[in-house]
């Protein structure tokens, strides 16, 4: 037992240090009073402000687009549907860079899908969203195929005996068991497109109030006000914890809902 | 108990390959990024005539090559694209007196098909989609002085109708010429000699003229860590006939 314990508590404090330190290094450099001057600097306000926008937004649409789609691959018994799922997850694993360099060639003003529209998207806010979205999404999808399959089909089935059809049995019955699965999958897609970086900066390109979203105010401020960059981060560390806090509070909440329906 | 262990020997020993290397025959060189092709072919005649010498070059925006040496960085030599990042680290006592080793001009691209039919500076107040590097970017802080210079003569608040069209800031001059090449931006500022890159059959260089041109000079120094001796050859070599025969076939004057 003693044994275990010291396998167990030495290697978690190594861990916990490990991210608690880097993290911390960021506040101990910083005061309230710097935090708060340059917290008026058009260069942060100006990229919180479309960061909650662009990330709101990309994880809105991974939320719409992609919950049918999990529904699809969860309930679906289909030839190819390993690699459809593959496919799926392939923008989780590859590097950021890879997703900019295909978003260019497919969006750019001389892409594949871009040479026919009637208007260019790189450098636009919506360039920021597509890139987001296509980096966040599959990590929506992932957990709510995971959530839709957990749902035990003699529910549904329970349901749609007793005459309800199959529409409102999916809201009724399927949607509130997967909630608090597709409400975790909104939150980890929304801070992956929070932190969206490489495919941002390579597609849509850096422009103050445009396409500058936090992850790349502070690359830029890297470049000439190194406490700027650090008042950032120091605000995305916060920001995220925040959100992440809440969400469990949440999750166990509508668990605890959803245990007292069943 | 033994995985952590072993971890912690792997980052040991490669953290002393990596970190820590042997002074006397390897030469670590910051180089601005505008010059990357001329470095690599300096750096490969340098080794050529000076046998067991190795030199490792890293290229980034002068900018974040100064950030890097205020932050520490292990290295013998910094060649900058201007003045004022040099003369700070001087100033912090991290270099030593800076020489000059060539100069550059500014130039105007444009796609090949120029979409925006821009053909000279005035044609950049017409809508279309331009891209700088940052203000801290030497070229970037260069493009600006050249808007200026034109504003001076022309008037008619140029410089700020220029910059209204201004759709993103890179952060390095080739980060500007491959947005151009690749027909995302309709125009842009780079350095005469990123015109002798992969990238220069895709744009059309417009000369910006002499005399709202800014001449754009190349300094090198010493860190004052290094203990390399290989570090004084080098910078000789740089200043030398042939070393400055090989940046002026790289278009520095």
């Amino acid at each position: 037992m003693r044994k275990l314990q010291a396998v167990v508590i030495v290697p978690s404090l190594i861990m916990l240090l490990f991210f608690l330190v880097p993290l911390g290094a960021i506040f101990v450099n910083l005061d309230l009073m710097l935090f708060l001057a340059k917290l008026a600097q058009p260069i942060v306000y100006e990229a919180l402000w479309l960061s909650i926008v662009t990330s709101l937004t990309s994880m809105i649409l991974a939320a719409f687009l992609g919950t049918p789609l999990a529904y699809l691959l969860a309930r679906g018994d289909f030839k190819g549907k390993v690699y459809l799922e593959s496919l799926v997850d392939l923008p989780m694993v590859l590097p950021p860079a890879v997703a900019g360099v295909a978003l260019l060639l497919t969006f750019g003003r001389n892409g594949l899908l871009g040479r026919y529209l009637p208007w260019s998207i790189p450098f636009s806010t919506a360039a920021v969203i597509i890139a987001q979205t296509f980096v966040a999404a599959p990590f929506f999808v992932r957990s709510a195929v995971n959530s839709f399959a957990m749902v035990d089909a003699n529910l549904e089935k329970a349901s749609l005996t007793l005459g309800v059809d199959s529409w409102r049995t999916f809201w009724r019955v399927t949607m509130p068991l997967s909630f608090p699965g597709l409400l975790g999958g909104a939150v980890m897609s929304w801070a992956r497109a929070l932190g969206e970086f490489g495919a941002t900066i390579m597609f849509a390109g850096n422009l103050q109030g445009v396409t500058r979203t936090l992850p790349l105010a502070i690359y830029t401020a890297m470049e000439s006000d190194l406490q700027a960059a650090m008042v950032i981060a120091g605000l995305m560390i916060m920001f995220s914890l925040l959100v992440l806090i809440f969400t469990r509070r949440v999750l166990r909440l509508s668990r605890g809902v959803a245990k007292c329906l069943r | 108990m033994l995985i952590i262990v072993l971890f912690a020997f792997t980052i040991l020993v490669f953290g002393f390959k990596y970190g820590a290397s042997d002074k006397d025959n390897e030469l670590v060189i910051l180089a601005a990024s505008s010059l990357t092709d001329s470095f690599a072919e300096l750096a490969q005649a340098f080794e050529a005539d000076n046998p067991g010498i190795r030199v490792k070059l890293h290229f980034a925006g002068t900018q974040k090559l100064r950030t890097q040496v205020e932050q520490g960085v292990q290295a013998d030599i910094f060649a900058a694209a201007n003045q004022r990042h040099v003369q700070a680290l001087v100033e912090q006592g991290l270099v030593s007196q800076p020489q000059v080793f060539a100069h550059n001009w500014l130039v105007l691209v444009v796609p090949e098909d120029n979409p925006a039919g821009i053909k000279t500076l005035k044609d950049l107040v017409k809508q279309h989609r331009l891209v700088l590097a940052l203000p801290e970017v030497p070229v970037g802080s260069y493009s600006r002085q050249v808007l200026q210079k034109v504003e001076e003569d022309l008037g008619n608040n140029y410089a700020a109708k220029v910059l209204e069209n201004l759709v993103s800031e890179e952060t390095s001059v080739r980060n500007v010429l491959t947005k151009v090449a690749l027909g995302e931006a309709d125009a842009g500022f780079v350095y005469g000699t990123d015109l002798h890159s992969d990238l220069q059959d895709r744009v059309l260089a417009i000369p910006v003229p002499r005399k709202y041109n800014v001449q754009a000079g190349y300094y090198i120094t010493k860190l004052i860590g290094s203990d390399s001796a290989a570090a004084q050859l080098f910078i000789d070599y740089v200043l030398s006939r042939k070393g400055q025969a090989i940046l002026s076939g790289y278009g520095f004057q």
